[in-house]
């Protein structure tokens, strides 16, 4: 397999949230400001390169019938694990995503590219899918995090440039699925090119 | 290594290891940062209490003390310099914020005034709750300097000197009420703050003004369009000082609203107590007496002459705002109760 397309199928061709529509509540509900959803996305792509390590290495010892409680139990633990040292070596991070953290364990795109991809391929090619996927995932939310707080609070990473409120509706739930419906659209465009 | 059949024995065997390694490197991964999360927590309190209240040299986490009131507990830091009192830390909280419980750092000079307030802990909407946040806006800002002796802690729209934040009035209520809180047990330790509804005798004994027997004992009922309705006269000596009403009306926003509402011998209304209601957290609950003074422009009407209906309906109550179909339902139980009182004979 071309590893160089492997690693950059993530980011438009494979884009988990764009093309495979994947982990999309982990995305609506943290993409209020890109600093949390570049937050979000780079605490999942680490979970997401982690398990797939795992998974590949201990893809023949698993057998086939308990293999999705395996790699539950694995990203769990590695979801916590993100929990804990976020909590106790960045507490500003924490604070601003601590509340969404544990929701990385159900997001269905990181048991996906365990399922789909690591378990079925090398450990060089698992971990560039985890971390082409995982970079793509954080692409991803940080871009509807961006639109979201430039319209809904215009500010982009927290600097305000204009001083005003913005359309609130952007920062609140509906909102997310307006931006994120546009920037489906846009992905689909630029994938069809 | 060819893959592993589905047998018992395999099965078993990877999910003990699995689970045996995850639990192993939880297990490590706790204890290593169980010391930095403590150490973060403990930094993160003390820079609150380093924001809210003046100058110190004494440590306030170790003359910590805490009250239990309004179903939690508030711990209370106090700032000293040179052992003199200079401001005291309080730690409030209210779990009527618009996602749950709203945790603040109040600090309070010694007599009462604001001097400053910080979030400790909250899970409202990004974008919109956390505007509370003393560096999101000057929300906060505005109770600085202030004195809740004449700074009334509830938003311009209920009554009060808060201006609010857009789109975020329940956690601004919110705010303000853990606010409150601090302030009332600061300056009376053992204030009874609960927003517990009262039981039937404690509204009987509210909202009549003026008796000297025990009307609870002398309860009759009072049959109005078929339906029986159960008063409670307050007498002095012989004479008939007025007469609580216990009364119902099903038009509330998510269910019936239970009120007593007390008459005076002319009719004029001398109190209204909530005794139950299911309304909307927030909205439809401030026709509670304890959560804001909608109950108090009632007192002294009297409904055979005023009219007892929100503005927009051509009446002179002011309603509540985003609690229209409450503060409606609670009118018309007003204006039924008083039917009773003109049917009981007990003028």
């Amino acid at each position: 397999m071309d590893q160089a397309k492997n690693f950059t199928k993530g980011f438009i061709r494979e884009n988990p949230v764009f093309i495979l529509m994947l982990g999309l509540c982990p995305a609506l509900g943290t993409t209020t400001s890109a600093f949390n959803g570049m937050g979000m996305g780079l605490a999942t792509m680490f979970v997401v390169l982690m398990s797939n390590i795992v998974v590949s290495l201990i893809k023949n010892f698993v057998p086939n019938k308990v293999r999705i409680p395996c790699y539950i139990v694995i990203i769990a633990s590695f979801v916590t694990i993100v929990d804990l040292v976020m909590a106790g070596f960045m507490p500003a991070l924490h604070e601003q995503l601590g509340l969404f953290i544990p929701l990385i364990v159900v997001n269905c795109f990181v048991l996906g590219r365990a399922e789909a991809f690591a378990s079925k391929n090398t450990l060089l090619s698992s971990v560039i899918d985890g971390t082409g996927m995982g970079l793509g995932f954080t692409l991803a939310l940080t871009l509807l995090g961006a639109s979201r707080e430039i319209l809904g609070s215009n500010a982009i990473f927290g600097l305000q440039f204009i001083q005003a409120d913005g359309m609130l509706v952007f920062i609140l739930a509906p909102g997310a699925f307006i931006a994120l419906g546009y920037l489906i659209a846009l992905a689909n465009r630029l994938n069809k090119q | 290594m060819a893959k592993r059949e589905s047998t018992f024995f395999n099965m078993v065997l990877a999910l003990l290891t699995v689970t045996i390694v995850a639990s192993a490197s939880l297990g490590f991964i706790y204890e290593l940062t169980k010391e930095p999360i403590e150490t973060a927590r403990a930094a993160r309190k003390n820079n609150a209490i380093r924001a809210v209240v003046p100058d110190f040299d004494n440590n306030p986490t170790e003359e910590q003390f805490t009250i239990t009131a309004a179903g939690g507990e508030l711990v209370f830091y106090p700032a000293k310099k040179d052992g003199e009192l200079v401001g005291t830390a309080i730690e409030t909280f209210t779990n009527r914020g618009f996602s749950g419980t709203i945790k603040l750092m109040v600090g309070l000079l010694p007599d009462g005034t604001i001097h400053g307030i910080e979030v400790l802990e909250h899970k409202e909407t990004p974008g919109l709750g956390d505007k509370m946040e003393s560096d999101k806006s000057y929300f906060s800002a505005q109770f600085e300097g202030e004195n809740p002796e004449d700074f009334r802690l509830r938003l311009r729209q209920d009554g009060g000197d808060v201006d609010g934040i857009t789109a975020t009035t329940i956690s601004s209520r919110a705010y303000c009420e853990a606010v409150q809180l601090a302030y009332e047990l600061y300056m009376d330790k053992d204030a009874e703050v609960s927003y517990e509804l009262p039981t039937r005798e404690k509204a009987v004994e509210r909202v009549l003004e003026d008796f000297a027997n025990a009307p609870l004992q002398e309860e009759y009922r009072v049959v109005v369009n078929g339906n029986e309705y159960t008063v409670f006269p307050g007498r002095r000596g012989r004479r008939h000082t007025g007469l609580a009403v216990d009364i119902l009306s099903e038009a509330g926003y998510i269910g019936p609203i239970r009120l007593m509402v007390g008459f005076d011998s002319e009719g004029t209304i001398t109190g209204i107590d909530v005794l139950r209601h299911e309304e909307t957290p927030g909205y439809g609950d401030l026709i509670e007496n304890a959560r804001s003074d909608f109950y108090k422009q009632f007192i002294g009407l009297n409904p055979g002459e005023d009219n007892i209906r929100l503005k927009e309906e051509g009446g002179i109550i002011d309603g509540i705002s985003g609690a229209t179909v409450t503060a409606n339902a609670y009118c018309e139980a007003v204006r039924s109760a008083w039917e009773i009182f003109r049917e009981s004979g007990n003028r």
